[in-house]
């Protein structure tokens, strides 16, 4: 089987995003399987060849624009269409999976990289509902995107499948704490608007000099973050490092008393099943996907505050969740529940099950069926 | 001069005053002063209120401030802008547990810092010294921030509350740069220069208290909006100033505000990409 992963970015790039697709890529590739990542560079076309996958980048800038595909990669795709078996298509927007499907590619999947209401919205809802219509698969990272996606188009239901991000258990057990003498408030994430990191750093204002906040990631926010913690005054005790490799975030995760996920609409969880899985407690938004994940076993006990919630709200929440780290039962890690590896695996028999379809009827399960939006979401847009 | 504490009060000005206080006009539309109903008791509640009263020169009109607070405070700190009447002296003999403090420098900002330096309540209430606002409303102050805010604010504008102090042109310049701070930081205030807040002691290091003047209120009420604490506001009367009369310049002061609005807005962080989300809400009577 020849399968080509399409993603708007990959690593080492930053983002959860990129994280799966490199996950995704070399596990399959470890099974046996043909992968092709084909993603967005800089400068020019580049293959790199390793590890048994191929890396393929085209360049989608133009001028100070960025397209939302490639030319080049459109034009491989329509010239390699029939080459691959599989083709999933990773983006955080609909226009690359649409342009894909343009390329005439057969066994097409979609996985949404951003949260669900992002495509559902105006003016995405129509587009994705053609990109839906057409695609073989639908992958979602959790139960609740699968929801939000077969409400608005329940035609899609028997198509959609949830795959969630995978926890490496092992490398987290595995990686060394850092020093520390204060207890440690990790916030990793992209540093841009809605990530709710400002709400860690007003937090810390109200919070004793035993805690240090550490901000991994970077993004357009960096500098106001800063300054934002200067103004508070607690510059001293907020550090950011950047954007860091897994094994450096996961020996933070490890060193990690407390971590905080606080976006204000929409987040993920990974960071909430990584950190729960390191073992520290966390503090998250009340959010549908947090909620999900904190009722997973585990050993992170995760304290939930209001989205919208104070400062002061939050500084009780990591006060709370610090005195629930330090008790006997923290800092034992657990297998996580499903792992990078389950993951990778659940994707594959997908894979193989829509290849299989595609032998039996060449156009593929479900693919073409008219796909309306419900009527919920026609008012929505 | 003489001292001004209650023993000095003259028999029949008290009796006026129990009079105004305790048997209120009902035909009189706008409320008179001390013409509510008094409070509950804030023992109840079981925070400690510590009340913060910046006062100069304010001997005549502390009687009447000082007897409308309610039962069951933590304490009263008197902060004194270097006062040449009785001032410490009256405030001593009506409270003889009154907490009085010298302001390190000048202005009210300065008065304000320095009472909020030594508080040692959960709860500080700040209130003016002429009379203008009534203490009697500080359970009502203290209910709203049991109920989860962080910061209340006393509103002259806000349904139930009214003024019978502000001039035409001190209230076009309030709206004025009301308007303006909404509209810069996204908040919904009604009244950005009442001296009337109540707010929990952890959200002093949110304020930084480090302004003079009267632009104090704006220079809390900006920085309790950047910090995204929850402010609710509660309708509050003004009284007309008693005795004496106020130190506050609608021009100079206007200006100073003014300035302190866009200094704020001006720096870094207090850009709207970053700025938190604020809930407000009105609290009615």
């Amino acid at each position: 089987m020849k399968v080509a992963l399409v993603a708007s970015s990959f690593v080492p790039d930053p983002g959860r995003l990129e994280r799966r697709v490199y996950r995704l890529a070399h596990g399959l590739a470890q099974r046996g399987v043909e992968v092709e990542v084909l993603t967005h560079g800089m400068a020019r076309s580049t293959i790199h060849s390793g590890e048994g996958l191929t890396v393929r980048r085209f360049p989608n800038a133009a001028g100070p624009l960025r397209l939302a595909i490639a030319p080049k990669l459109w034009e491989h795709l329509r010239r390699a269409a029939g080459r691959y078996d599989v083709v999933d298509v990773h983006c955080r927007r609909a226009p690359l999976a649409l342009a894909v499907r343009t390329a005439g590619v057969r066994g097409l999947v979609f996985t949404p990289g951003s949260p669900m209401e992002t495509f559902l919205r105006f003016p995405y809802a129509r587009a994705t509902g053609g990109l839906v219509a057409s695609a073989s698969g639908i992958i979602c990272y959790s139960e609740r995107e699968r929801h939000l996606l077969c409400g608005a188009f329940p035609a899609v239901s028997g198509r959609t499948h949830v795959v969630p991000d995978g926890v490496d258990a092992e490398a987290l057990s595995a990686a060394e704490p850092f020093e520390s003498p204060e207890v440690v408030v990790l916030a990793a994430d992209r540093l841009r608007r809605g990530t709710g990191v400002e709400r860690a750093i007003a937090a810390m204002a109200s919070l004793g000099s035993g805690f240090r906040l550490v901000v991994l990631g970077a993004g357009p926010a960096r500098a106001r973050l800063s300054a934002y913690a200067a103004d508070l005054r607690v510059s001293s005790r907020v550090q950011f490092p950047g954007a860091v490799p897994d094994p450096v975030l996961h020996r933070w995760l490890r060193t990690a008393g407390v971590v905080v996920s606080l976006p204000g609409e929409h987040g993920s969880g990974s960071l909430v099943a990584e950190a729960r899985a390191a073992g520290a407690s966390v503090v998250a938004s009340d959010l549908p996907v947090h909620r999900d994940v904190a009722e997973r076993p585990g050993s992170g006990h995760v304290v939930l505050v209001s989205p919208q919630g104070s400062p002061l709200d939050v500084a009780d929440a990591i006060d709370e969740a610090a005195q629930l780290s330090i008790l006997p039962s923290a800092h034992t890690l657990t297998p996580a529940e499903s792992s990078w590896e389950a993951a990778v695996d659940s994707t594959l028999m997908l894979y193989r099950e829509l290849t299989e379809d595609a032998i039996r009827s060449p156009r593929g399960r479900g693919a073409g069926q008219a796909v309306r939006p419900s009527a919920r979401t026609r008012r929505a847009g | 001069m003489p001292s001004l504490g209650l023993e000095a009060i003259p028999e029949e000005h008290l009796e006026a005053i129990a009079q105004e206080y305790l048997e209120p006009d009902p035909e009189v539309a706008s409320p008179a002063r001390g013409s509510r109903q008094p409070e509950p008791s804030l023992g109840r509640l079981g925070w400690r209120v510590s009340v913060v009263i910046a006062a100069m020169n304010e001997a005549e009109n502390l009687p009447y401030v000082l007897g409308r607070l309610p039962d069951g405070l933590h304490e009263l700190i008197l902060v004194d802008g270097h006062s040449v009447d009785d001032t410490v002296s009256v405030a001593q003999s009506l409270c003889p547990h009154v907490r009085i403090v010298t302001q390190t420098g000048r202005g009210k900002g300065n008065a304000l810092a320095d009472g909020f330096a030594i508080c040692t309540g959960d709860i500080i209430v700040a209130l003016d010294a002429d009379g203008s606002t009534d203490a009697a409303e500080i359970p009502r102050f203290v209910a709203a921030l049991t109920n989860g805010a962080d910061f209340v604010k006393g509103s002259r504008f806000a349904q139930g509350g009214s003024s019978a102090d502000i001039t035409r042109t001190r209230s076009l310049g309030n709206y004025f740069l009301n308007t303006f701070v909404n509209v810069l930081y996204g908040t919904h205030y009604t009244d950005l220069c009442y001296g009337y807040n109540a707010f929990w002691v952890r959200c002093l290091p949110y304020m930084r208290v480090d302004c003079d003047g009267f632009e104090v209120e704006t220079l809390i009420n900006v920085r309790i909006a950047k910090a995204g604490l929850v402010v609710h506001e509660v309708p509050s009367y003004e009284h007309p100033r008693l005795h004496g009369s106020s130190n506050l310049h609608a021009v100079r002061d206007g200006s100073r505000v003014l300035r302190t609005i866009l200094r704020e807005r001006l720096s870094v962080a207090s850009r709207p990409s970053l700025r938190p989300r604020i809930s407000h809400r009105s609290l009615a009577r």
